[in-house]
């Protein structure tokens, strides 16, 4: 499976990336918007993870999405309040994973996206503070 | 509320128009009455004199006598007329005067209504939002400049609080990031195949610190959120919420070897349920952290007719009342900072910051034989969700 890692913090687009490598996934790794969206246009990618701060992270997302590649996406952000989070649900990413996270969480649900799954956001049980801490 | 303030205002108006007319129609009636009087003896003294000219007292002996009669006639004139009018005046006066207070209650209603408005507009607001104005509509006058300038007290009120908002985010995004960085740094340095057992061990050690700070990040970013204002509030149970952090620490609980037994009635308030969920969680966590093994903890959540409660008390050391306070404080625990690794020492700032910041408080009593019970009240609100 191939996957593209953007995160502006190069550390944790380099460690995302050994990490996903070690699971088995091909992984290439962008630094910015500009940078994802070039890749994005070249190659074939199957999911996206986008660790761009907010306002970037969600333009790019918007972008993807109308491109309509079929590339899932996979938000990496920091949560301050449960408004964020529905408005990256709104952007038309597939899934959104709070930073920090435990890796393993990642690879799983990278792995589902990949796989076709996850047709239903988990976003929704988190969304009425239903037991989720807040990250 | 309300009502008492505008009756007092209104009471003071129509009392002070109502002995104002008093006083100025008595004076007019006094003025009236030396009026009258002082006309009556002119004419009573015209019509003597003109008799006097008339008749000369050599030809008719009977004027002696008739002068006599008249001066008496005079008097009892005199004297009947004044008691007349002040008694008949004065009733008039009193009449007038009830009706004239009468419509004074009436109009003093009518002027101080744009006034309430803007007390009840402006309670509402404070209650819950600060995004709506009052916006009065009229001509300009003192009550209008009064609500303009509350306007624009919002008005800047709602900047001072939407840039704090921004800067808790900004602050929480910048904390968070290095934290974020390590922890998947560790995660995956710890997944390589070929990682030595000390790394390991180190690997472990960093990621417990690591969290201790996430945790610590996310308790301050918390007390930060719950001293601005609640500005967008919605209506919520505290019992479900209560459901929801008991399961949330149910493992922890399992771990320490506390039981953990509820109660929870329905608790209806209008707040933020992350904030309300959080502070249950805060409870319940020190609850069972500050225990001793085969301890218990007792949630209850209840309803009164203005407030509503919700109370955990647990087992533990014994706590002696002056330390109460200083649980309250931030980074304050019950053991000394080496001592205990356990928890930020922020969760009972924390829970009384939401308390207060929706209107209630938090209160934390020693039990006799050892451990606390905290007991946090907040105003009852039996709005339905929208």
């Amino acid at each position: 499976m191939r996957v593209l890692v953007v995160d502006d913090e190069e550390l944790m687009a380099a460690a995302i990336a050994e990490g996903l490598r070690q699971e088995g996934f091909a992984v290439d790794v962008a630094h910015d918007g500009a940078g994802a969206l070039d890749m994005l246009a070249v190659d074939g990618y199957d999911v996206l993870i986008l660790g761009l701060p907010r306002v970037h992270g969600d333009e790019v997302c918007r972008r993807v999405v109308a491109a309509g590649t079929g590339v899932r996406v996979l938000m990496l952000t920091v949560f301050v309040s449960d408004a964020d989070r529905i408005a990256g649900l709104s952007m038309g990413a597939d899934d959104h994973l709070a930073k920090p996270f435990a890796f393993t969480e990642l690879v799983a649900r990278v792995r589902a996206l990949g796989r076709g799954g996850l047709g239903e956001p988990r976003l929704i049980e988190t969304v009425t503070a239903g037991g989720n801490r807040l990250p | 509320m309300k009502g008492s303030w505008h009756g007092s205002l209104r009471v003071r108006h129509t009392l002070m128009f109502g002995l104002m007319f008093l006083l100025a129609g008595s004076a007019v009636l006094g003025g009236v009455l030396i009026l009258v009087q002082n006309s009556m003896d002119y004419s009573l003294a015209v019509v003597f004199a003109r008799k006097l000219e008339k008749y000369s007292p050599d030809e008719e002996p009977w004027l002696a006598n008739a002068i006599t009669t008249d001066e008496v006639s005079r008097q009892i004139i005199m004297d009947s007329m004044r008691d007349n009018l002040l008694f008949k005046g004065g009733l008039t006066l009193l009449g007038v005067c009830v009706a004239a207070t009468a419509a004074a209650w009436w109009l003093s209603g009518r002027l101080l209504r744009p006034l309430n408005m803007i007390t009840d507009t402006a309670h509402r607001i404070a209650g819950r939002t600060l995004h709506k104005r009052i916006e009065l509509d009229g001509p300009p006058s003192e009550v209008k400049s009064l609500a303009d300038s509350f306007d624009s007290m919002l008005d800047r009120l709602d900047e001072a609080f939407a840039g704090q908002g921004r800067f808790i985010a900004n602050a929480a995004h910048e904390l968070k990031t290095p934290i974020a960085v390590n922890r998947t740094l560790l995660d995956v340095a710890m997944a390589r195949p070929d990682s030595p057992p000390q790394m390991l061990r180190l690997g472990e050690n960093l990621l417990a610190v690591n969290l201790r700070h996430e945790r610590l990040i996310d308790s301050l970013l918390t007390l930060a959120r719950a001293e601005e204002a609640v500005t967008d509030r919605r209506p919520v149970d505290l019992a479900q919420l209560a459901g929801y952090a008991l399961d949330f620490t149910a493992k922890a609980a399992a771990e320490q070897r506390v039981q953990v037994q509820a109660q929870l009635a329905a608790a209806p308030v209008l707040g933020d349920p992350i904030l309300l969920e959080q502070l249950i969680r805060n409870l319940v966590d020190n609850a069972v952290r500050y225990n001793h093994p085969h301890g218990f903890v007792w949630v209850q959540t209840l309803a009164e007719v203005r407030q509503v409660e919700i109370i955990v008390t647990n087992t533990g050391v014994l706590i002696s009342p002056h330390e109460v306070p200083a649980l309250f404080e931030p980074f304050r625990r019950l053991t000394d900072r080496v001592g205990s690794a356990r928890g930020s020492g922020l969760g009972l700032s924390i829970v009384r910051a939401v308390a207060q910041a929706h209107g209630g408080d938090a209160l934390a009593i020693p039990r006799p034989d050892g451990g606390l019970s905290v007991r946090v009240i907040l105003p009852r609100s039996d709005a339905l969700p929208a």
